[in-house]
């Protein structure tokens, strides 16, 4: 189920992270992997902090990344539904 | 020191002796028997701290109840199967070749059964693994090799990656494990005495993966990578999950502050050769091992 564009969404406890040159880290102890994120995604998981809306999130991935095409908005939301989908990401109320 | 006991059932002297072994922040105290403590010596050398006594607090009080020596047959090399069963967040059972205890909170191990001197050996181990984190160490797999500029690279890799090969070719100062830590803007490594370690400490320069492959290559890993290849050289023989996240922070810190690099070397008479020159290209020229050296032997 897609994460509706008016929910705020957030990162969970779920997965430590870091940023290490230039990469966002994560650390998912259940299990036992350590994922690394792209610019991009790195950007949406910094971003989501429970302060914004999945369409503000996504709204500023155009502006900054604004050389990616129309995709960046799909491939994003398609990317937060992904980790919510796998518990790194939750929705939340604002 | 050592002190004379009486057995609680045969009331049978005993003369038990205390030795201090103190590696990177961690103090251990051994009670053994003079036989047995006197093969930990030899182990230990300069790790072992000269007056246990008063002036020594040990993290960790490691007490043997096997006594009448060891087994005079068992090679330095003897690898003991040993399984560990996690009983709570404290303790610990040894089992399998050995047979002991540990309890962290106690401060305290003793081992019941099995060989001495590999059972002795074990439980430090055991001990170094458990207690350095708490001084903000990472215990790796690895060689402390001394660099031509002045402080340490690490040489982390499997068994059968060079470690020893490079260890003996450069100046080094231990060849099976290591300890690092994040420190100011840098990273300090630490010595172990496995295998014939000198005790000493040193600030890490940088931390090289070894990989053997017939595709020589040097590489400079960043963000996850660096993280994936470094933590697959941690030594955790008790798996905790309220420590990954610590861990996980601690090689963030020290990826953040000295390069990782992997090298793939071919194995063979060139090795060392090979590994020098690779890393003198990366601006980390380790210092050779001067030492005369024979090949093969005497006869």
């Amino acid at each position: 189920m897609s994460v509706p564009l008016d929910d705020h969404v957030r990162r969970t406890t779920k997965a430590a992270w870091q940023e290490l040159d230039g990469e966002t880290v994560l650390l998912v102890s259940a299990e036992a992997k350590l994922l690394g994120l792209n610019a991009v995604a790195g950007r949406i998981w910094q971003l989501a902090d429970g302060t914004r809306s999945l369409a503000a999130i996504a709204e500023t991935l155009e502006r900054e990344f604004a050389g990616g095409g129309s995709a960046v908005r799909d491939d994003a939301l398609s990317f937060v539904d992904r980790l919510v989908a796998r518990g790194l990401m939750e929705r939340c109320n604002p | 020191m050592s002190i004379e006991t009486r057995e609680a059932l045969t009331g049978a002297a005993r003369t038990i002796e205390t030795i201090g072994v103190q590696i990177g922040s961690v103090r251990v105290l051994i009670d053994v028997d003079p036989p047995l403590a006197a093969r930990l010596r030899k182990r230990y050398l300069e790790f072992v701290v000269p007056h246990p006594g008063a002036d020594v607090s040990p993290r960790m009080r490691l007490t043997s109840l096997v006594h009448g020596g060891t087994h005079g047959s068992r090679a330095l090399a003897f690898v003991p199967r040993l399984r560990l069963e996690v009983l709570d967040d404290d303790r610990i059972r040894v089992v399998g070749d050995c047979q002991a205890s540990l309890d962290l909170s106690a401060g305290s191990g003793v081992l019941e059964a099995g060989d001495g001197f590999t059972g002795m050996d074990s439980l430090v181990r055991l001990s170094l693994s458990l207690l350095t984190p708490a001084d903000g160490w990472i215990l790796f797999h690895g060689a402390a090799v001394e660099l031509a500029s002045g402080g340490w690279a690490l040489l982390l890799g499997r068994s059968g990656a060079g470690k020893s090969t490079a260890a003996r070719a450069f100046v080094s100062y231990c060849d099976e494990m290591v300890l690092a830590r994040p420190e100011g803007g840098g990273a300090e490594a630490a010595s172990t005495p496995y295998w014939n370690g000198r005790p000493r400490r040193a600030p890490c320069r940088v931390v090289v993966c070894l990989e053997r492959s017939e595709a020589p290559a040097l590489t400079t890993l960043t963000g996850c990578e660096a993280i994936r290849s470094l933590s697959a050289h941690v030594v955790r023989y008790v798996p905790r999950d309220a420590a990954d996240r610590t861990l996980f922070e601690r090689l963030c810190a020290v990826a953040a502050r000295v390069p990782v690099v992997l090298v793939r070397s071919a194995s063979g008479d060139s090795y060392p050769t090979s590994l020098g020159h690779a890393l003198e290209s990366s601006g980390f020229a380790p210092r050779w091992n001067a030492a005369p050296r024979l090949q093969g032997g005497l006869s």
